[in-house]
Protein backbone atom coordinates (compact mmCIF):
# COMPACT_ATOMS: atom_id res chain seq x y z
CA UNK A 1 0.00 0.00 0.00
CA UNK A 2 1.23 3.87 -0.49
CA UNK A 3 -0.05 7.10 -0.32
CA UNK A 4 0.34 9.74 -2.52
CA UNK A 5 3.52 12.57 -1.05
CA UNK A 6 2.13 15.45 1.13
CA UNK A 7 3.69 18.72 0.99
CA UNK A 8 5.80 19.07 4.33
CA UNK A 9 6.34 22.74 6.43
CA UNK A 10 10.05 21.72 7.31
CA UNK A 11 9.41 23.85 10.69
CA UNK A 12 6.52 22.19 11.62
CA UNK A 13 7.94 18.85 10.82
CA UNK A 14 10.88 20.19 13.29
CA UNK A 15 8.32 20.54 15.95
CA UNK A 16 6.36 17.44 15.35
CA UNK A 17 9.81 15.59 15.85
CA UNK A 18 10.93 17.45 19.20
CA UNK A 19 8.70 15.50 20.80
CA UNK A 20 10.58 13.73 23.47
CA UNK A 21 8.56 11.12 24.92
CA UNK A 22 8.19 7.86 22.84
CA UNK A 23 6.14 5.31 23.77
CA UNK A 24 6.97 1.71 23.85
CA UNK A 25 5.66 0.12 20.58
CA UNK A 26 3.76 -3.51 21.12
CA UNK A 27 2.86 -5.80 18.42
CA UNK A 28 -0.13 -8.81 17.84
CA UNK A 29 1.36 -11.70 16.53
CA UNK A 30 -0.81 -14.20 15.51
CA UNK A 31 0.75 -18.18 15.06
CA UNK A 32 0.02 -20.66 13.27
CA UNK A 33 -2.41 -23.26 14.17
CA UNK A 34 -3.28 -26.34 12.22
CA UNK A 35 -7.49 -26.10 12.41
CA UNK A 36 -8.48 -22.42 10.62
CA UNK A 37 -8.21 -22.73 6.80
CA UNK A 38 -6.22 -20.10 5.37
CA UNK A 39 -9.12 -18.76 3.21
CA UNK A 40 -10.23 -18.14 6.63
CA UNK A 41 -7.45 -16.54 8.40
CA UNK A 42 -7.36 -14.06 5.09
CA UNK A 43 -11.07 -13.10 5.64
CA UNK A 44 -10.46 -12.11 9.21
CA UNK A 45 -7.01 -9.81 8.13
CA UNK A 46 -9.57 -7.92 5.71
CA UNK A 47 -12.32 -7.81 7.79
CA UNK A 48 -10.99 -6.59 11.45
CA UNK A 49 -8.21 -4.84 10.00
CA UNK A 50 -9.14 -3.74 6.51
CA UNK A 51 -6.15 -4.90 4.82
CA UNK A 52 -5.68 -5.62 1.06
CA UNK A 53 -6.42 -8.71 -0.33
CA UNK A 54 -3.03 -9.23 -1.13
CA UNK A 55 -1.36 -7.83 2.30
CA UNK A 56 -3.58 -10.45 3.81
CA UNK A 57 -2.78 -13.12 1.99
CA UNK A 58 1.01 -12.55 2.39
CA UNK A 59 0.30 -12.22 6.37
CA UNK A 60 -1.62 -15.27 6.18
CA UNK A 61 1.29 -17.22 4.33
CA UNK A 62 3.64 -15.82 6.74
CA UNK A 63 1.78 -17.52 9.67
CA UNK A 64 1.32 -20.74 7.85
CA UNK A 65 5.29 -21.07 6.45
CA UNK A 66 6.76 -19.30 9.15
CA UNK A 67 4.81 -20.44 12.20
CA UNK A 68 3.56 -16.68 13.60
CA UNK A 69 3.52 -13.35 11.91
CA UNK A 70 2.99 -9.81 13.39
CA UNK A 71 -0.02 -8.43 11.92
CA UNK A 72 -0.56 -4.71 13.64
CA UNK A 73 2.09 -2.35 15.66
CA UNK A 74 1.41 0.41 18.04
CA UNK A 75 0.42 1.40 21.78
CA UNK A 76 -0.36 -1.61 24.41
CA UNK A 77 -3.83 -0.57 24.47
CA UNK A 78 -4.69 -1.19 21.00
CA UNK A 79 -2.54 -4.16 20.72
CA UNK A 80 -4.75 -5.93 23.14
CA UNK A 81 -7.86 -4.93 21.70
CA UNK A 82 -6.42 -6.08 18.65
CA UNK A 83 -5.83 -9.72 20.01
CA UNK A 84 -8.98 -9.82 21.81
CA UNK A 85 -10.51 -9.66 18.60
CA UNK A 86 -8.28 -12.25 16.96
CA UNK A 87 -9.69 -14.65 19.87
CA UNK A 88 -12.79 -13.47 19.01
CA UNK A 89 -12.78 -14.67 15.46
CA UNK A 90 -10.70 -17.89 16.92
CA UNK A 91 -7.11 -17.39 15.87
CA UNK A 92 -4.76 -17.76 18.26
CA UNK A 93 -3.21 -14.28 19.26
CA UNK A 94 -0.39 -12.81 21.57
CA UNK A 95 0.38 -9.18 22.82
CA UNK A 96 4.24 -8.33 23.39
CA UNK A 97 6.59 -5.56 22.96
CA UNK A 98 8.42 -5.38 19.87
CA UNK A 99 11.85 -6.66 20.13
CA UNK A 100 10.72 -7.84 23.53
CA UNK B 1 -25.36 -30.13 1.61
CA UNK B 2 -28.20 -29.61 -0.62
CA UNK B 3 -26.65 -26.44 -2.17
CA UNK B 4 -23.29 -24.96 -1.02
CA UNK B 5 -23.78 -20.92 0.21
CA UNK B 6 -23.63 -18.98 -2.75
CA UNK B 7 -24.22 -15.31 -3.14
CA UNK B 8 -27.15 -14.69 -4.32
CA UNK B 9 -26.62 -11.94 -7.15
CA UNK B 10 -29.33 -9.53 -6.99
CA UNK B 11 -30.69 -9.72 -3.57
CA UNK B 12 -26.86 -9.78 -2.28
CA UNK B 13 -28.26 -12.59 -0.13
CA UNK B 14 -26.18 -15.39 0.83
CA UNK B 15 -28.15 -18.57 -0.07
CA UNK B 16 -28.09 -21.96 0.72
CA UNK B 17 -29.93 -25.52 1.94
CA UNK B 18 -29.74 -28.29 4.24
CA UNK B 19 -31.36 -31.85 4.79
CA UNK B 20 -33.07 -32.53 7.66
CA UNK B 21 -30.35 -34.43 9.17
CA UNK B 22 -27.60 -31.30 8.76
CA UNK B 23 -29.93 -28.67 10.20
CA UNK B 24 -30.42 -30.97 13.10
CA UNK B 25 -26.86 -31.93 13.10
CA UNK B 26 -26.39 -28.12 13.11
CA UNK B 27 -28.47 -27.49 16.24
CA UNK B 28 -26.80 -30.13 18.09
CA UNK B 29 -23.49 -28.84 17.78
CA UNK B 30 -25.15 -24.86 18.78
CA UNK B 31 -26.46 -26.05 21.62
CA UNK B 32 -23.46 -27.73 22.57
CA UNK B 33 -21.37 -24.52 22.25
CA UNK B 34 -23.47 -22.60 24.43
CA UNK B 35 -22.81 -25.39 26.67
CA UNK B 36 -19.60 -25.69 26.45
CA UNK B 37 -19.21 -21.48 27.24
CA UNK B 38 -21.30 -21.21 30.16
CA UNK B 39 -18.06 -23.85 31.99
CA UNK B 40 -15.79 -22.16 34.20
CA UNK B 41 -17.46 -18.83 33.28
CA UNK B 42 -14.82 -16.29 34.94
CA UNK B 43 -17.79 -14.17 36.36
CA UNK B 44 -18.53 -16.95 38.34
CA UNK B 45 -21.12 -17.16 41.08
CA UNK B 46 -21.95 -13.25 40.80
CA UNK B 47 -23.13 -12.69 37.67
CA UNK B 48 -25.06 -9.48 38.64
CA UNK B 49 -22.13 -7.98 40.40
CA UNK B 50 -20.79 -4.28 39.14
CA UNK B 51 -18.07 -6.04 37.45
CA UNK B 52 -19.85 -8.36 36.03
CA UNK B 53 -22.28 -5.86 34.69
CA UNK B 54 -19.01 -3.89 33.45
CA UNK B 55 -17.99 -7.17 31.44
CA UNK B 56 -15.22 -7.84 33.60
CA UNK B 57 -14.47 -10.51 36.35
CA UNK B 58 -14.10 -9.47 40.02
CA UNK B 59 -10.85 -11.39 40.38
CA UNK B 60 -7.84 -13.27 38.55
CA UNK B 61 -8.95 -15.56 35.72
CA UNK B 62 -7.16 -18.96 35.35
CA UNK B 63 -6.77 -20.53 31.77
CA UNK B 64 -9.90 -22.99 31.67
CA UNK B 65 -9.13 -26.31 32.25
CA UNK B 66 -11.25 -27.96 29.73
CA UNK B 67 -8.74 -28.15 26.46
CA UNK B 68 -11.84 -26.50 24.31
CA UNK B 69 -11.93 -23.34 26.17
CA UNK B 70 -8.52 -23.24 26.27
CA UNK B 71 -8.40 -23.12 22.47
CA UNK B 72 -11.00 -20.49 22.39
CA UNK B 73 -9.69 -18.30 25.36
CA UNK B 74 -5.77 -18.44 24.12
CA UNK B 75 -3.00 -16.65 27.01
CA UNK B 76 -2.60 -13.61 25.40
CA UNK B 77 0.75 -13.03 27.48
CA UNK B 78 3.78 -15.42 27.94
CA UNK B 79 3.53 -13.80 31.29
CA UNK B 80 0.70 -15.70 34.07
CA UNK B 81 0.10 -12.47 35.37
CA UNK B 82 -0.26 -10.56 32.54
CA UNK B 83 -2.32 -13.28 30.69
CA UNK B 84 -4.55 -13.47 34.05
CA UNK B 85 -5.37 -9.64 33.95
CA UNK B 86 -6.14 -9.96 30.56
CA UNK B 87 -8.74 -12.92 30.53
CA UNK B 88 -9.65 -11.04 33.41
CA UNK B 89 -10.51 -7.75 31.02
CA UNK B 90 -12.23 -9.65 28.41
CA UNK B 91 -12.80 -13.02 28.47
CA UNK B 92 -16.62 -12.40 29.72
CA UNK B 93 -16.65 -9.73 26.68
CA UNK B 94 -15.21 -12.59 23.87
CA UNK B 95 -17.55 -15.44 25.84
CA UNK B 96 -20.88 -13.46 25.16
CA UNK B 97 -19.75 -12.77 21.84
CA UNK B 98 -19.39 -16.47 20.87
CA UNK B 99 -22.82 -17.18 22.41
CA UNK B 100 -24.05 -14.57 20.45
CA UNK B 101 -22.72 -16.06 17.51
CA UNK B 102 -24.56 -19.10 18.15
CA UNK B 103 -27.96 -17.29 19.50
CA UNK B 104 -27.96 -15.79 15.76
CA UNK B 105 -27.71 -19.05 14.02
CA UNK B 106 -29.81 -20.90 15.74
CA UNK B 107 -32.21 -18.31 15.25
CA UNK B 108 -31.89 -18.14 11.48
CA UNK B 109 -32.38 -22.36 12.00
CA UNK B 110 -35.66 -21.85 14.11
CA UNK B 111 -38.46 -22.06 11.40
CA UNK B 112 -36.08 -23.82 8.72
CA UNK B 113 -37.62 -26.48 6.73
CA UNK B 114 -35.42 -29.13 5.33
CA UNK B 115 -35.01 -28.82 1.60
CA UNK B 116 -36.01 -25.41 1.81
CA UNK B 117 -33.42 -22.61 0.62
CA UNK B 118 -31.86 -20.20 3.57
CA UNK B 119 -31.29 -16.59 3.18
CA UNK B 120 -28.83 -15.24 5.04
CA UNK B 121 -27.92 -11.28 4.90
CA UNK B 122 -24.37 -10.11 5.50
CA UNK B 123 -25.24 -10.03 9.03
CA UNK B 124 -26.42 -13.26 9.97
CA UNK B 125 -23.64 -14.64 7.38
CA UNK B 126 -21.19 -13.78 9.69
CA UNK B 127 -22.23 -15.19 12.80
CA UNK B 128 -22.83 -18.27 10.75
CA UNK B 129 -19.10 -18.48 10.13
CA UNK B 130 -17.70 -17.01 13.43
CA UNK B 131 -20.10 -19.86 14.96
CA UNK B 132 -19.35 -22.75 12.56
CA UNK B 133 -15.39 -21.71 12.71
CA UNK B 134 -15.25 -21.83 16.52
CA UNK B 135 -17.47 -25.50 16.89
CA UNK B 136 -14.19 -26.43 14.12
CA UNK B 137 -11.54 -25.27 16.92
CA UNK B 138 -13.56 -27.28 19.56
CA UNK B 139 -14.17 -30.64 17.15
CA UNK B 140 -10.20 -30.42 16.58
CA UNK B 141 -9.41 -30.45 19.88
CA UNK B 142 -11.81 -33.18 20.41
CA UNK B 143 -9.70 -34.66 17.97
CA UNK B 144 -6.65 -33.57 18.78
CA UNK B 145 -5.29 -32.38 15.82
CA UNK B 146 -2.16 -31.06 16.53
CA UNK B 147 -0.21 -30.78 13.36
CA UNK B 148 -0.92 -28.81 9.98
CA UNK B 149 -0.01 -32.60 7.80
CA UNK B 150 -2.25 -34.24 10.02
CA UNK B 151 -5.73 -35.51 8.31
CA UNK B 152 -7.76 -37.34 11.03
CA UNK B 153 -9.33 -39.38 8.30
CA UNK B 154 -6.31 -41.07 8.03
CA UNK B 155 -6.20 -42.59 11.72
CA UNK B 156 -10.01 -42.53 13.04
CA UNK B 157 -11.47 -45.43 11.18
CA UNK B 158 -15.62 -45.88 10.62
CA UNK B 159 -15.83 -48.25 13.37
CA UNK B 160 -14.55 -45.58 16.13
CA UNK B 161 -16.70 -43.55 18.55
CA UNK B 162 -15.01 -40.20 17.05
CA UNK B 163 -15.67 -40.99 12.90
CA UNK B 164 -18.82 -38.91 13.19
CA UNK B 165 -17.18 -36.20 14.50
CA UNK B 166 -14.46 -36.31 11.76
CA UNK B 167 -17.24 -35.99 9.19
CA UNK B 168 -19.01 -33.21 11.05
CA UNK B 169 -15.12 -31.28 11.31
CA UNK B 170 -14.76 -31.44 7.54
CA UNK B 171 -18.25 -30.82 6.69
CA UNK B 172 -18.11 -27.71 8.62
CA UNK B 173 -14.56 -26.76 7.29
CA UNK B 174 -16.74 -26.87 3.72
CA UNK B 175 -19.07 -24.78 5.34
CA UNK B 176 -16.27 -22.45 6.18
CA UNK B 177 -15.21 -22.13 2.72
CA UNK B 178 -18.20 -21.38 0.96
CA UNK B 179 -19.13 -18.96 3.55
CA UNK B 180 -15.90 -17.22 3.02
CA UNK B 181 -16.42 -17.16 -1.13
CA UNK B 182 -19.48 -16.00 -0.54
CA UNK B 183 -18.57 -13.14 1.68
CA UNK B 184 -15.24 -11.79 -0.04
CA UNK B 185 -16.38 -12.86 -3.71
Amino acid sequence: MSVAPVEVDPEAAQETRAAPVQDPVWVTVVWNDPVNLMSYVTYVFTTYFGYSKGKAERLMREVHNLGKAMVSTGGREQMEKDVAAMHGYGLWATVQRQDG
Amino acid sequence: MLQPFKRHRRSGEIVGAFTDGQADVLRFLLNGQLALLDEEDPLGDEPDSLAAALGIADGPVKKPDNPALARLFPDAYGDADEASEFRRLTEPDLREGKRELARQVLDTLRDYQPGEKLALDGDQARAWLGAVNDIRLVLAVWLEIEDDDDNPFDRIQEQDDRYEIVVMYHWLGALVEWLVEALMG
